[in-house]
């Protein structure tokens, strides 16, 4: 399969004084065109960090970024980012149907009417048909990322970077988006990079999971999951190629806490 | 101290140029350029001290009559909700009357001398401190109301003790707008009122067509407002600074 | 939340306004001739709308105070973007309205009067410089604090910088500049009246003074009352552009109540 995302030797820093703070340390990774990866990591290792830079919305130190085989420093067209923060980045003063337009907007070969209309099939398809003259902040925190990942996938992406998008949101609508993010990729044939906290939504999720060290960070490990899809809550994650995939992943991150830190909690 | 933008301070400087040199292009004392307001500020440093200091320490008196009568009502209007929401309407009313407009009725009642400057000064301070006291006081957490019953406080003590000191950052903004309001009403009722002050002395340089002084003059209400307001700030800060704790962004 | 009191607050306070007035009045505590009865106030107003002195001068304050405000709203958020775009004219722009800021209108017309006249030039100097203030500063930190998160999402859509301006930070801004706004037509209605009385030839702040000298009380208060109306009338205004402009942020705020 194609190479759709390739990150080579990133290393970014940021300028604290006069001294110089390394978050990416020669980070290396490789996403093919269809696949589902998952990015975990200790906390505070810099994973946001390095979704902004894999975005471009960061600009690296060192090493660089391509996306389907073209270096960029602006985000290039064909690859949206869904964040954390929900409720900032679905603009208030738009209702959700106008938020999924405006992710339109580098569309090109649409009228007016086609973009409208092909709007409202992607608040469908996220299960928002008839909210769509509702304003963001009149719907629930679930609701509202539904809109934000249709309003990526809006803007024709082929490749959607995932910056912790569950977090924020309660455990029983966490599992039934994670299942709606895995129907929308097939459907919509969306590669996926998602970047999260949360182990077992990472195995869960992915075709791959690649382990973050601690900061200054890099991939340290990747691990392949063998488990069929579709994906199913309960049977999936009893499934021992769930359970191995996980306690490999969990085990890496626990050895990478300093024994300090590792006494406190 | 910060760094300076030299590029920023580009702005004044161009401006106090182009003033310059339109004052020149004029070449008529009603004009005059930045040198000679501060030749003028020079040469009338004594008279423009003394007569600010009138009009300060009037806007002083009403400012603290101010917050004497004030505070204390918005407190207790926040914490009697039912009389401060029947009287919601009436503040609101008052707030709309425009300080300088009561000018006139007080020369009526009060003549043309301290006091009556003192009253319009205070009522002119009154309507923001009283606004956002009672506006602070009103909206106080529930969870603190239920903390002064737990401990059994009486009404006066709950007003005392939890309801003055959790509006006090809100008190600090009124407080602000409230210093602002005294100023301009003490140098506009001299204007109207003459007697002594600031706003005689910018008077007095009109009729003589010193418009060099006058502006020597607004230099030092201008300088006044910055220091004032430094010293609020500085004020602020270390008082209130559980507030200030409170808002910083949590790391 | 309703509370019972709610339909019962305007006609309180202005009951409890009359109630204590007639009092003072029937009393006698304050010579009449300084503290009319409520029934002469209102005949006084009566007879100065009919006469047409109340209408011809309150076009004029009016008229004054809200192209004022227009003026000053307009410029001083075109100031306040510009200095989003250029950040050293922005610093540099803030040492002048640091200087200018804490002066009051009053002191600005007699210095001014012979430069620009008793005209236009003179309301327009006065009530620019002092209510440009509320708009410029509140519009140059909302631009400022608009969320990163925003931000990003305009750039992630490919908005270049000049599109962020238009598409993110200034709808993201306008509740803020707003605010300053209605703090501002308080102040240019303020500038009016001040300007009026100092230098002016008409209009109902001219008139208060006027009617003052002549100790006419009851036409004292009666036009006070009209200047209470401008600011609420002007308040009006600038809610129903609010409402028309940011009223996605009014729903907002009441939501999260």
């Amino acid at each position: 399969m194609a190479e759709i995302l390739s990150a080579h030797n990133v290393v970014k820093s940021y300028a604290i004084g006069d001294r110089a703070l390394k978050i990416i340390d020669g980070l290396i990774l490789s996403v093919a065109e269809g696949e589902f990866v998952s990015l975990v990591g200790p906390s505070g290792c810099g994973k946001t960090t390095l979704l902004m830079c894999l975005s471009g919305l960061l600009g690296l130190t060192e090493g660089s970024v391509k996306f389907e085989g073209k270096i960029f420093n602006a985000t290039p067209p064909g690859l949206a980012v869904v964040f954390q923060d929900y409720s900032r980045s679905l603009l208030p003063w738009k209702n959700n149907l106008d938020n999924v337009l405006f992710g339109m907007r580098r569309v090109s070969g649409m009228d007016e009417r086609q973009k409208r209309a092909k709007a409202l099939e992607l608040l469908d398809a996220v299960g928002l048909g008839g909210f769509d003259r509702h304003f963001p902040w009149q719907v629930s925190g679930g609701m509202q990322q539904r809109v934000a990942i249709a309003r990526g996938i809006a803007s024709q992406s082929r490749l959607l970077l995932l910056d912790e998008p569950l977090a924020a949101v309660d455990a029983q609508t966490r599992a039934d988006m994670q299942d709606l993010l895995l129907e929308l990729a097939a459907r919509f044939r969306q590669t996926c990079l998602l970047v999260t906290h949360d182990v077992e939504e990472a195995v869960y999720m992915a075709d791959r999971v690649l382990v973050l060290g601690p900061r200054p960070t890099k991939v340290v490990r990747e691990i392949k999951v063998g488990l069929p899809r579709p994906r199913d809550q309960l049977s999936t994650r009893e499934e021992r190629a769930f359970l191995d995939a996980r306690h490999e992943v969990l085990s890496l991150i626990r050895s990478m806490r300093k024994p300090k830190e590792a006494a406190v909690k | 101290m910060k760094r300076i933008d030299h590029r920023a301070l580009m702005v004044p400087i161009v401006i106090l140029i182009l003033w310059q040199i339109g004052s020149l292009l004029y070449a008529t004392p009603l004009f005059p350029g930045p040198v000679k307001v501060a030749a003028s500020i020079a040469k009338n440093f004594n008279v423009i001290v003394s007569e600010l200091g009138h009009t300060l320490l009037r806007a002083a008196a009403g400012f603290a009559l101010a917050c004497v009568t004030m505070i204390p009502l918005g407190i207790f209007l926040g914490r009697v909700r039912t009389l401060g929401r029947l009287l919601e309407p009436l503040m609101d009313m008052l707030a709309t009357l425009p300080p300088p407009a009561v000018i006139p009725l007080v020369m009526l009642f009060a003549g043309t001398g301290d006091w009556a400057k003192i009253v319009i000064i205070a009522y002119a301070a009154s309507v923001p401190l009283l606004m956002n006291t009672y506006e602070a006081s009103h909206s106080i957490h529930p969870l603190l109301s239920k903390v002064a019953k737990s401990l059994q406080l009486s009404r006066f003590e709950t007003m005392r003790l939890i309801d003055l000191p959790s509006s006090l950052p809100m008190i600090a903004t009124g407080a602000r707008l409230a210093i602002a309001a005294s100023l301009l009403v003490s140098i506009t009722s001299e204007m109207l009122l003459a007697t002594n002050g600031i706003g005689v002395y910018l008077q007095r340089s009109q009729e003589t067509f010193k418009i060099d002084a006058g502006l020597a003059g607004i230099a030092f209400i201008s300088l006044v407002g910055i220091l004032i307001n430094a010293l609020v700030y500085r004020l602020e800060k270390r008082l209130l600074f559980w507030h200030y704790r409170d808002t910083a962004p949590a790391e | 939340m309703r509370h019972w009191s709610d339909k019962l607050r305007v006609p309180f306070s202005i009951g409890l306004v009359v109630l204590v007035w007639q009092t003072v009045y029937l009393l006698g505590i304050v010579s009449e001739k300084y503290f009319p009865s409520i029934v002469s106030v209102a005949q006084s107003f009566w007879a100065m709308i009919v006469s047409g002195d109340i209408p011809a001068a309150d076009l004029k304050t009016f008229g004054r105070a809200l192209v004022g405000l227009a003026g000053a709203g307009v410029l001083g958020i075109a100031l306040a973007i510009l200095s989003d775009l250029y950040p050293s004219f922005g610093k540099g722009f803030r040492y002048i309205s640091d200087v200018v800021q804490p002066i009051p209108p009053a002191a600005f017309v007699p210095m001014a009067v012979f430069s620009l006249g008793l005209g236009i030039k003179l309301y327009a100097f006065v009530i620019i410089l002092v209510t440009i203030w509320p708009p410029f500063l509140n519009g140059v930190a909302a631009l400022q604090s608009v969320s990163g998160v925003q931000l990003n999402t305009g750039r992630m859509l490919g908005c270049s910088n000049r599109e962020l301006l238009w598409q993110i930070k200034l709808p993201a801004a306008m509740p803020e500049i707003f605010a300053g706004l209605r703090y501002a037509a308080t102040i240019s209605l303020i500038a009016v009246i001040v300007s009026e009385m100092l230098a002016g030839r008409d209009g109902v702040g001219f008139m208060i003074f006027k009617k003052a000298f002549a100790l006419r009380t009851a036409d004292v208060f009666a036009l006070m009352f009209v200047v209470a109306i401008n600011g609420v009338m002007l308040n009006g205004l600038v809610n129903v552009l609010r409402r028309a402009i940011v009223g996605w942020h009014i729903g907002m705020m009441e939501r999260s109540e």
